[in-house]
């Protein structure tokens, strides 16, 4: 779609002028529909400044910003109706901070991004054991769950849910995604919990979510 | 030299006859003191037994009262979760908005256990010391207080969307830091340490950081009656280190393991004091020779360098470090020289 200014959408984000980025996102929606903006505007602006993001160029608080855009953009496409806009193809993710973590900013910054992508997102919320993710992943038929932790302490734990998914035959079947702060500063830390993958900031978790979907035996 | 005169060398800028280290072994205090985690962390006394257990096996130059920032939330009334092998963490932020925070008194020093716990296990760390070591206090600084008193994502939304609350809660936060700092100085701390958060551009960018909690530093830090490191908060800070020059107070910069000490210096001149830099966290998973290999290397690296003192970056090391560690770093800097 021609007409799109990716370049002013990343300014105000990074600005945090979010009333002037949301409004020309509402302008795109209403002159092409949600579908179209969400595909051929936001998308692209928020995969640009998630390249920035991996690469260390923006803050936490411009990404913040960018995850809550993404939020607010969701909720005012399932007010509109469009359910084309948020066909939740990608199936099912079930996301939550490992036992004893309470650290959710991440947690609900990657479940704002898995949904623009097209993820129907089971968010457990903090502190989940390890037999909850995986029951709910069962339940609602998940091929990946994302387990969230910011200290190594709890990390650490991440190991007992790895061991639920061995001991229930699922490992493989089921995915593991793994992330947090730990683990961008724990080199090797992802394979000494037993995880599948990680990715390097909230805004890569659904290319790495795909991917792991794919690795996912049937 | 002893530890005093070696710190006091340092500080002046003489030459000491070997760099100065220590690490940041609270909960480890309690594994080798064969002491409950949860009696540790409610008696000075054993607090100060764990650490008289870590001095025996590391014999460091300074010793940390506890890192433990949940203690400062929890006195604001903060749910605590406990940890079966580190310090206590936030279950639950106290307030849920930031005026909430603000309706809500500051709480006392005097009455609140968990400060005073903190206070008292500072008395005891540096009684147990003698004098014969210094005694840094961890403390949270004002600018990363209110993420632990509204949650990080309530307290982001006010700094980039409520300023004039968010500068109103900062005041509060300072009152407290300055009381707490002054508190923990009274009680024998011969520093602070404040790991900072949200004036580091990969949290907060430059612009905002300037405009926004730099001043708070800058206004905290001046009112404290002795020197605060600036610790890197689990950041890189060699890159923006220059954003913190003439910060009032700062004894020197704590440096996260992935900087590098030559650029901090590159900036900073040779006047200042740089600390660090292996990562605490990562201790318990270096072998004995892997991690001779990194101290020696560092050592290398801060060959000449003064006014450098060896202390391990982020936070604590696990409590399940194998002492053996603890004894390769005292070797490697009790041989002596630069």
């Amino acid at each position: 779609m021609e007409g799109y200014d990716i370049e002013s959408l990343i300014k105000d984000i990074l600005d945090a002028r979010m009333d002037d980025a949301l409004e020309r996102l509402n302008q795109a929606s209403f002159r092409d529909g949600y579908a179209a903006m969400i595909h051929d505007f936001l998308d692209p602006t928020l995969q640009r400044i998630g390249s920035m993001w991996s690469i260390g160029t923006i803050s936490l608080a411009q990404g913040y910003v960018a995850g809550k855009i993404a939020e607010l953009v969701l909720n005012k496409a399932i007010e509109s109706g469009e359910a084309s806009a948020l066909a939740e193809e990608q199936g099912v993710a079930v996301l939550g901070n490992i036992e004893d973590d309470f650290h959710a900013l991440g947690r609900k910054m990657v479940a704002s991004f898995l949904r623009l992508d097209g993820w129907k997102v089971e968010d457990l919320g903090n502190d989940v054991l390890p037999r909850a993710f995986v029951d709910a992943a069962l339940r609602l038929n998940a091929r990946v769950i994302g387990a969230s932790a910011m200290m190594l302490s709890t990390a650490l734990n991440v190991r007992a849910l790895r061991a639920e998914l061995d001991s229930r035959g699922l490992s493989g079947s089921i995915q593991l995604a793994v992330g947090g702060a730990v683990f961008r500063m724990r080199p090797g830390l992802v394979d000494e919990v037993g995880g599948d993958g990680s990715a390097p900031s909230a805004m890569e978790a659904p290319a790495l979510f795909r991917a792991l979907k794919e690795r996912a035996k049937p | 030299m002893t530890s005093m005169q070696r710190l006091g060398a340092v500080l002046a800028g003489d030459k000491p006859d070997r760099p100065p280290y220590g690490l940041v072994c609270g909960s480890m205090g309690a594994a080798l003191s064969s002491c409950e985690l949860d009696d540790y962390y409610r008696d000075p006394k054993l607090y100060a037994k764990g650490q008289a257990a870590i001095c025996a096996k590391l014999d460091p130059d300074i010793l940390f009262s506890p890192f433990l920032f949940a203690y400062e939330a929890a006195a604001f009334g903060a749910k605590l979760a406990k940890q079966a092998r580190s310090v206590p963490n936030v279950a639950k932020p106290p307030y849920r908005s930031v005026e909430e925070a603000l309706a809500a008194p500051l709480p006392s020093l005097r009455e609140d256990s968990y400060l005073r716990f903190l206070i008292e296990a500072t008395e005891a760390t540096a009684d147990m010391a003698q004098g014969r070591r210094i005694v840094a206090a961890p403390i949270t600084s004002p600018i990363d207080l209110p993420a632990l008193l509204i949650g990080i994502e309530a307290w982001l939304d006010a700094l980039l969307f409520k300023p004039e609350l968010a500068a109103l809660l900062s005041e509060r936060a300072t009152e407290h830091f300055v009381s707490l700092g002054s508190a923990f100085l009274a009680a024998g701390a011969a520093m602070l340490a404040s790991p900072v958060m949200f004036a580091n551009p990969s949290i907060l960018d430059e612009a905002s950081a300037k405009r926004l909690t730099l001043p708070i530093l800058r206004d905290a830090f001046g009112r404290l009656p002795g020197p605060i490191v600036f610790h890197h908060g689990g950041n890189a800070i060699a890159e923006h280190i220059g954003l913190y020059a003439g910060l009032p107070n700062v004894a020197g910069f704590l440096l996260s393991e992935r900087d590098s000490f030559s650029a901090a210096r590159a900036v900073v001149g040779s006047d200042t004091i740089l600390m660090g830099n292996i990562s605490g966290p990562h201790f318990d998973a270096y072998s004995p020779e892997r991690l001779k290999q990194k101290l020696d290397e560092l050592i290398e690296d801060r060959s000449g360098d003064h006014r450098w003192i060896f202390c391990n970056s982020s936070a604590e090391l696990p409590s399940w470090t194998p002492p053996e560690n603890l004894a390769i770093v005292r070797e490697a800097f009790q041989r002596g020289g630069y």
